[in-house]
């Protein structure tokens, strides 16, 4: 039986229920979106306790096969005011779907912090007692000595607890990091206003997986995309180089963040690139190949070890890169894990902390490049100071407290990677995502295009948001986008060995569609007007160099992105 | 004409004795953007191959002065 879990954090209890029907052929994003939808009032205080925070594995979700098993964080976010989806690896999205559950409901909030411990079947409630302002490492830890290596867990840092915009949800690795977030949106903060700090799923034994409709079936289809996996030679850059080669890609195209988004290339991003970052943790005894999730075999994490070969952070990726580096002027490799390492203690996403200190740098808080200057923010998020909560709050509200109106978000949201004046197509992304300014709903950084050209933009990005959403739906990891065009039949047929239904190509279209408008008509509701899928009007005004480039796709294109299938 | 053209030429490749070469480069007249790698002997699958800062079609004749980059294909994280 496929089940569900709703937990009243303000009674303490819980109940399983069986899937609604409605729900039945609903993973990933299209679930926590629908539920959200369903059931959480569009005008609401996202941090009030009338919000609902879901978590939700994929529809394919709860074996080994390669990448399938991320785990979707959903509810409205605080920091765009809309509806949020925040993807992450980790093993928390297999633990959940190995114990039967397609969805894990919040609701309410409790009188007192807590931890949920999850098994099969079972679901307790207990005080989080003396976990409560520990960082995510800590808490880790300390719940691990407890249950055991083998449990997976999703839990917040101080920067949860504090209810900060830039929170996400740290989920455990295979080796026990809780390193891998639901970073986007503030979905930790929506899980600290709910008062838990920590979600444990236990192992349910050896070797077990979701009731399968067909066995042998799953087992010949996930064997063929697993091959494309295996062959790839895009997978094999993510596995030798990682995320982190995109940098010189986007950095020659001219779109890559520079001091909070001022030019568009630099040449001191050399000591920042892919393959200086490959070449260094090669040298030095870390690890280029890393799986983020039991089973991955597309391996694109990584470890970062210091010059003594001792480790400092997991895993380094393009954006944090950028957001917390080159967009800070800040070049140096050993600064950039520093950081990364203090994000995934205090359970922030990179993308935001680094935007929102971009924009505190161009204000004349501190200054760019001073690496003691980010480090001594990082104190102070952890502390709580008003400096710290300033942060905490995002780069829209950075921009508004210091008067920097040049802040690339759109709802609130700070950009990531790549400046939407030369990567066009992922400015479509950013204006048109429900999402807000979120690479992850549609990269189009893949696309061997001129880049520059509006023409054609809106189509492309449609594209790659509805293949980024099939994958969330199915609980693929997106890079596993390099070989959707030769396995999505693959991906179809193994929905059918699960659950004994078929899957067309157009079904699988329209899930991806529906969940997307479901998306835009909450926001609707909670006020987010077509004026806020936008990007920013500096961004139309002020030329990028070196191209002298400015954000040009028709504001009426925009509009109609979902008007048609 | 038959003297070929020059371009400046950057070449970003991991995992090679020399990861990065940079300098002026004198390739023949009629040189393609897609066949450059080629001629440079890379044999890397899914090169990118930038002119000016911007994919073009492969079958684009460079020109003289052309600032040419070939790096490796990447898609982005997350
Ligand atoms: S490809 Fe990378 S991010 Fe995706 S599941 Fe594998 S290790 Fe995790």
């Amino acid at each position: 039986m496929e089940e569900m879990v709703r937990i009243d954090l303000r009674a303490g209890t819980h109940r399983f229920e069986s899937l609604p029907e409605a729900y039945r052929f609903l993973g990933g994003r299209a679930l926590t979106s629908r539920i959200v939808s369903d059931e959480v009032d569009p005008t609401c205080d996202a941090l009030g306790p009338s919000n609902k925070l879901v978590l939700a594995p994929g529809l394919l979700s709860g074996t080994v096969v390669s990448s399938s098993s991320r785990i979707s964080a959903g509810a409205k976010s605080p920091l765009t005011g809309g509806i949020k989806e925040s993807n992450s690896g980790g093993n928390t999205g297999w633990r959940l779907a190995q114990n039967g559950l397609r969805a894990v409901v919040f609701e309410g909030r409790a009188e007192q912090w807590q931890i949920v411990i999850i098994g099969k079947g079972s679901l307790t409630l207990e005080p989080a007692g003396d976990l409560v302002g520990l960082d995510t490492t800590e808490t880790a830890a300390r719940l691990f000595e407890r249950f055991g290596k083998k449990a997976a867990l999703a839990i917040i840092g101080q920067a949860g607890e504090q209810l900060m915009n830039v929170a996400g949800i740290a989920n455990t690795d295979p080796e026990g990091r809780p390193t891998r977030l639901n970073a986007r949106g503030g979905m930790g903060a929506v899980m600290g206003s709910k008062r838990v700090k920590a979600v444990v799923v236990l192992d349910p034994g050896p070797n077990v997986t979701p009731i399968m409709f067909d066995l042998p079936a799953w087992r010949s289809e996930s064997k063929g995309y697993v091959k494309e996996i295996a062959t790839s030679p895009a997978i094999d850059r993510y596995r030798k180089i990682g995320t982190a080669g995109t940098l010189e890609l986007v950095n020659k195209l001219g779109g890559l963040p520079i001091r909070n988004f001022s030019r568009g290339q630099d040449a001191a991003t050399e000591s920042i690139t892919g393959m200086q970052m490959a070449e260094t943790i090669k040298a030095r005894g870390g690890q280029n190949s890393h799986s983020c999730m039991t089973g991955c075999a597309i391996q694109c994490s990584n470890v970062w070890v210091d010059e003594g070969g001792k480790e400092v952070a997991s895993s380094m990726e393009f954006e944090t890169n950028t957001l917390l580096g080159a967009n800070l002027e800040i070049f140096d490799f050993d600064a950039i894990a520093q950081f990364t390492r203090n994000c995934n203690a205090l359970g922030v996403d990179t993308i935001e902390t680094g935007g929102a200190i971009g924009v505190a740098m161009q204000a004349g808080l501190i200054k760019f490049g001073d690496v003691e200057g980010v480090l001594d923010i990082f104190r102070q998020m952890r502390e709580g100071t008003v400096l710290g909560k300033l942060i905490g709050a995002g780069a829209t509200t950075v921009g508004r407290v210091l008067g920097v109106r040049e802040v690339a978000s759109v709802k609130g949201q700070v950009m990531s990677a790549y400046d939407p004046r030369v990567i066009k197509g992922n400015g479509v992304t950013y204006a048109t995502s429900p999402m807000g300014a979120d690479h992850t709903a549609g990269n189009t950084i893949g696309a061997k295009l001129d880049h520059l050209d509006p023409k054609g933009k809106v189509e492309l990005s449609k594209e790659f948001q509805i293949t980024s959403t099939i994958l969330d739906i199915f609980g693929f990891c997106n890079f596993a986008r390099a070989v959707y065009g030769t396995s999505a039949a693959n991906m179809r047929a193994m929905f059918e060995a699960r659950f004994g239904e078929p899957m067309s190509e157009a079904d699988v279209r329209h899930m991806a569609l529906t969940t997307i408008r479901t998306e835009v008509a909450f926001n609707r509701k909670a006020g987010l007007g077509p004026a806020t899928d936008r990007i920013p009007e500096w961004m139309r005004e002020q030329a990028l160099a070196p191209h002298g480039a400015t954000f040009d796709v028709p504001d009426e294109e925009l509009d109609r992105i979902w008007d048609t299938d | 004409m038959g003297h070929g053209l020059t371009i400046h030429l950057e070449v970003y490749l991991p995992f090679r004795e020399q990861r990065l070469w940079r300098g002026d480069e004198t390739v023949p007249d009629g040189m393609t953007a897609g066949a450059l790698p080629a001629l440079l002997g890379l044999t890397e699958p899914e090169l990118a191959v930038l002119v000016n800062g911007r994919y073009v079609p492969p079958e684009t004749p460079l020109r003289t002065g052309d600032d040419v980059a070939v790096l490796r294909q990447a898609e982005g994280g997350a």
